[in-house]
């Protein structure tokens, strides 16, 4: 007859198997794991901050109907560029860079540590034409050498600019509202 | 011949159970160290934490037990209805903040610090220490706080959210839109009957809650939300409701507020709760006297109110318009051909209630205002005490200096480590450098102090910031008295203020309110414990005349000096004199005069050898008013007693039809004789009162008779027996076991120095069962 | 024959129960740092801001004249430069009740909302 004694072996391996799959599986499906480490904190910092920093900026100034309210940030995208750029800039660094709480007021500001962060910023379309999407600079603080590590925050304003044949708005021709997305790249120096 | 070997089957099976055994190794293995991760679990997420403090900071409306359309959280009174802190507005609007939330959240009075805000905001089972930190841009409000000052050099997570700041709408009412001369014709108001003075004219604003909250075309960050935000309402210009020429001839007030609902149900009736009002920028409490409104008044409702739970809701404001009588126009008040009439001056032109909406010509709409929000977690173990950085330590401390208005605080460096720069920041907006400076606070508020060292290498130090309260007792008068000290007073928190009250000369005080309560009349007051803003009015009027109503003791005798304990009567002022007076003869004054209220004083007067009879009690004030009681004082002379028989040795001058003395055991009687009469005898005498007067007779008797009418009479007769007036009488059936005394009041003036005057006892017994025992008679007078 | 002598056996046994060890050591080690996400990373994976924004922008365009500009304007930026579906439509009920239908998926995270209005 077939010696049958080594089946044990086997049997003893195959429990054993099966009991440790069993609990580990058990334990392990009871938690979800997050681990330590604090990759991408800044990140979700920054990315914070830059939305917050776009909202403030979209919120409208004053109280009329829903749609035609002017928040700064629709203004600048409808007003002329080199007005645009600077007061778009002005606004966000003052915005991510500024006051801070924490520190004693009336203190000589030039000592206060200020944040270095820096933004690029642009907007993008859908040109009513050929349905394709165009992308047009805002301002930036600096510009990007291509090393930085940046996060994006992105903002939705409808605007309604006044365009001719002559300059057209996105390839649209005549003032309509457009949905436009501002996107703002941020980074630390 | 064998079978193949088949002892490698051995081996075999054992590396196959092995190798499975393995495999299932390796791959349960593969899923363990994810589990020892959690081991190190609290010290990393401290950025994690931060994160989510500031979306549920800035996020999040916060979280009431109960419904928030029921009481949402920052209306509740204590933490325990609150489940989660949360600023912001509502959730379709996520980074603007509730100016109410905001102030309630920093206000260390209301929540307690660190267990509220770690079991509603931070969250966790690990106490991480938390600095919360809120600053608004461009103002010079200091930053507000709450929580652990992390030092710089611990590791700590954080994060900055912006935000804004809704600010409440404001109603603004401009009085002087309201038509003035438009009415002034009286043809223009025929409907006023002539000789019609109406003064008062009702103003009605609407809030209509639906129509607040349902506009959809309006952005929900500028929705105004009666329910939930503070409501204003400004009137401005009301000095410009009336003609030049006829200005000074009303003073208005608001003397009713009441509020109606769209039934046109009475809502509710004064006072109404969570509503502040301030004329011409002076809060007073609603149930305080008002002044008249010179040019504006504002109304300021704090939700809960009760537009939050009804849908229309009327404010009626009552105006009333009361003459002056100082008014110099044309024909002054009620005389001239057009008698002035209140209505006609203060009639505004609207024909609808005026609308709290979103119109911007009626309200200013809700401000926003930017801020910062950074939220910092930090380890170790919370201190509540200075920051340390590099071996300095910033501390201070501070006590009241000297009372009165302003309030000035000294203040003393306490800093450990070497410093040598000291800046003051002391929650007004100013400052000092001074290592122990003394500051003037001269408005009320609620101070947070704070002092930042700097040594020489540039290190630098803030305290931990300490709040100085100081409250403000306002003290108004009206005319003719004042009130020292006055007008707005400082008061240092948590002491006592005492004020003294002097009326005009010729002028008393009529009412003194204590925070609208009123007091009475009284004279001074110390405000104890001032936690919170008080108010004291006093009102004053016209003195009045003192009246006299009573005097304790009535009488006295004419040989010593009485003192009264109360002479009871009203409006007694400080200052006053007493005295008895009598025609014909001189004035008896009281000294040790102690004016106890307006309702007492107590005095003593020296009546020897003043005569006996019956005087005028009068208390003459200070400003000459006099009041009088008369007769209300009777002195009497001490009375003598000139006869006296207790039937010991005999009964002389009795007349007895038949009786006669007893000494028995077991009856009544005083020492060893007594009278008796039995049946129906009587036994009378006649006793002269010549020289006497104000007679007073006393006797000891008992009775026993065992049937009706059967009864005991004593009596006098002032015409030698002729006719007799009774003392007194028993009525039987009695038994009475031992003497009774009766003293008769005084005669009446027959009795007066009378040579007929007779005393008479008898009996009216059916028996000698019934028997009358007599004894220790005498009559006693006062000795002309 | 005799049977295998199998003594041997146990040497071999022990020397992979201790490599095995060390192993089983050396992958706790190794991948305690490696597994798992970080909290940061599921922070910034949600895309929290971006559906906020999208359920802002739709909202507003309600009241547009140009609605399906608008719309066209949304749909597209939003698949060529967020990598997100967004596909919403406005329709009236059988009551007059208006509704936006909204969806969004950046294919991680997938939102669905009827927002109804006057």
């Amino acid at each position: 007859m077939i010696n049958t004694d080594g089946q044990l072996y086997t049997i003893e391996g195959f429990a054993a198997a099966l009991i440790m799959i069993a609990t580990a599986y058990l334990v392990v499906n009871a938690t979800s794991v997050y681990t330590a480490g604090d990759t991408h904190i800044s990140d979700m910092q920054l990315e914070a901050l830059g939305s917050d920093a776009l909202t403030m900026m979209a919120i409208p100034t004053n109280t009329t109907l829903y749609l035609t309210d002017t928040s700064p940030l629709r203004m600048i995208i409808e007003n002329p560029v080199s007005v645009s750029n600077a007061t778009f800039r002005a606004m966000f660094l003052d915005l991510t860079n500024g006051n801070k709480t924490g520190l004693p007021i009336d203190y000589n500001k030039a000592n206060s540590t200020m944040d270095y962060i820096q933004f690029s910023a642009s907007y993008t379309c859908r040109n009513t034409t050929n349905n394709q999407t165009e992308s047009y600079p805002l301002s930036n603080s600096r510009n990007l050498t291509g090393g930085e590590h940046t996060v994006r925050a992105t903002k939705w304003v409808i605007v309604n600019k006044a365009a001719s044949v002559a300059t057209p708005f996105c390839g649209s021709t005549t003032k309509q509202d457009h949905a436009v997305l501002v996107e703002v790249q941020l980074w630390r120096d | 011949m064998t079978l193949t070997g088949d002892n490698g089957n051995l081996s075999i099976d054992f590396l196959v159970g092995f190798t499975i055994f393995l495999l299932a190794f390796i791959w349960v293995v593969s899923m363990i160290p994810g589990l020892l991760i959690n081991l190190q679990g609290y010290t990393i997420d401290y950025d994690a934490v931060a994160y989510r403090t500031g979306v549920i900071l800035a996020e999040d409306p916060g979280e009431p037990s109960l419904p928030t359309s029921i009481n949402p959280w920052e209306n509740l009174l204590s933490s325990e209805g609150v489940i989660r802190f949360g600023l912001a507005v509502s959730k379709d609007t996520p980074n603007i903040l509730s100016q109410k939330k905001v102030n309630r959240f920093f206000c260390l009075s209301e929540f307690s610090y660190p267990i509220d805000y770690q079991n509603r905001t931070i969250f966790g089972d690990y106490l991480y220490q938390f600095n919360i930190s809120l600053i608004e841009m461009g103002s010079d409000h200091p930053p507000r706080f709450v929580g652990d000052i992390i030092p710089a050099t611990s590791s700590y997570g954080s994060i900055r959210r912006l935000v804004k700041i809704k600010e409440p709408s404001i109603a603004v009412v401009n009085a002087s839109s309201f038509d003035i001369t438009g009415n002034y014709d009286p043809t223009a108001r025929p409907d006023l009957l002539s000789g019609e003075n109406e003064t008062v004219h009702e103003f009605i604003i609407l809030i209509n809650k639906s129509e607040l909250l349902e506009d959809t075309v309006r952005n929900p960050i500028y929705q105004i939300d009666p329910a939930r935000e503070r409501t204003i309402i400004n009137i401005t210009h009301l000095d410009q409701t009336m003609p030049l020429d006829r200005k000074d001839c009303f003073n208005i007030s608001l003397t009713k507020i009441t509020i109606i609902n769209e039934m046109g149900g009475l809502f509710v009736t004064p006072p109404i709760p969570n509503y502040k009002y301030f004329i011409d920028g002076v809060q007073y409490n609603q149930s305080s006297s008002k002044p008249y409104i010179n040019n504006n008044i504002s109304l300021l409702f704090d939700p809960p109110t009760y537009w939050s739970v009804t849908d229309k809701s009327y404010i009626n404001l009552t105006f009333t318009l009361t003459p002056n009588s100082t008014c110099s126009g044309p024909g002054g008040i009620f005389s001239g051909p057009d008698p002035v009439r209140g209505s006609r001056f203060l009639n505004n032109t609207l024909t609808s209630p005026f609308g709290y909406n979103y119109s911007p010509k009626n309200v200013i709409q809700p401000q926003l205002r930017g801020s910062v929000l950074e939220i910092k977690i930090g380890s170790g173990a919370r201190t509540v005490t200075e920051t340390v950085i590099e071996g300095l330590v910033a501390a201070f401390k501070w006590d009241w200096n000297v009372g009165g208005t302003p309030i000035t605080v000294n203040f003393m460096d306490q800093s450990t480590g070497s410093h040598t720069d000291y800046y003051w920041d002391f929650g007004d907006g100013t400052s000092a450098t001074l290592n122990n400076p003394t500051h003037t606070y001269t408005n009320r508020g609620d101070y947070t102090v704070t002092l930042t060292v700097k040594n020489s290498t540039g290190g630098s130090a803030t305290s931990q910031p300490q709040i100085i309260k100081i409250r403000e007792i306002t003290a108004t008068t009206g005319a003719n008295g004042n009130i020292s000290p006055t007008g707005a007073v400082l008061v240092a928190y948590g002491t006592n203020q005492a004020f003294t009250i002097t009326p005009n000369t010729g002028y008393q005080i009529a009412d003194v309110l204590v925070d609208g309560v009123s007091n009475g009349t009284i004279s001074s007051y110390t405000f104890n414990n001032v936690v919170a803003d008080r108010t004291i009015s006093v009102s004053f009027m016209l003195a009045l005349a003192p009246t006299v109503t009573s005097i304790t003791p009535d009488s006295g005798v004419n040989t010593t000096t009485i003192s009264i304990t109360n002479l009871a009567g009203a409006n007694f002022l400080a200052g006053a004199t007493v005295k008895l007076n009598r025609t014909g003869y001189p004035d008896i004054p009281g000294t040790s005069v102690n004016v106890v209220s307006p309702n007492q004083i107590n005095c003593t007067f020296d009546l020897t050898s003043k005569t006996a009879g019956l005087w005028n009690v009068a208390v003459i004030n200070a400003d000459g008013k006099s009041g009088m009681l008369a007769n209300g004082f009777t002195i009497t002379a001490p009375l003598k007693q000139f006869y006296y028989e207790g039937f010991e040795s005999g009964s002389t001058g009795w007349v007895i039809t038949a009786g006669s003395r007893q000494n028995g055991a077991g009856i009544p009687k005083n020492q060893t004789w007594v009278m008796r009469l039995r049946n129906t005898n009587s036994m009378y005498r006649p006793t002269s009162t010549a020289g006497y007067n104000n007679i007073i007779v006393q006797f000891a008797w008992a009775l026993t008779s065992d049937t009706a009418g059967e009864n005991a009479y004593a009596e006098y007769s002032t015409n030698g027996g002729t006719s007799w007036a009774t003392l007194s009488l028993i009525n039987g059936p009695v038994n009475q076991l031992s003497l009774n005394i009766f003293t008769s009041p005084i005669l009446p003036p027959g009795a007066d120095n009378n040579a007929n005057f007779q005393l008479r006892f008898r009996i009216t017994g059916s028996s000698t069962a019934d028997i009358l025992y007599i004894d220790d008679v005498s009559v006693s007078g006062v000795p002309i | 024959m005799a049977r295998l002598n199998d003594d041997a056996q146990w040497i071999i046994l022990m020397g992979f129960l201790v490599s095995f060890s060390f192993f089983f050591l050396a992958m706790v080690i190794n991948q305690s740092t490696i597994v798992g996400q970080t909290t940061a990373e599921s922070v910034i994976e949600f895309p929290k801001n971006d559906i906020r924004d999208v359920r802002q922008v739709i909202r507003q365009s309600v009241n547009s004249k140009n609605f399906d500009v608008v719309k066209a304007d949304i749909e597209v930026i939003s698949m060529t430069r967020k990598g997100s579906v967004v596909d919403y439509t406005n329709f009236t009920s059988s009551d007059d009740a208006k509704f936006i239908q909204i969806h969004y998926n950046n294919g991680v995270t997938e939102y669905n909302e009827n927002w109804s209005y006057r």
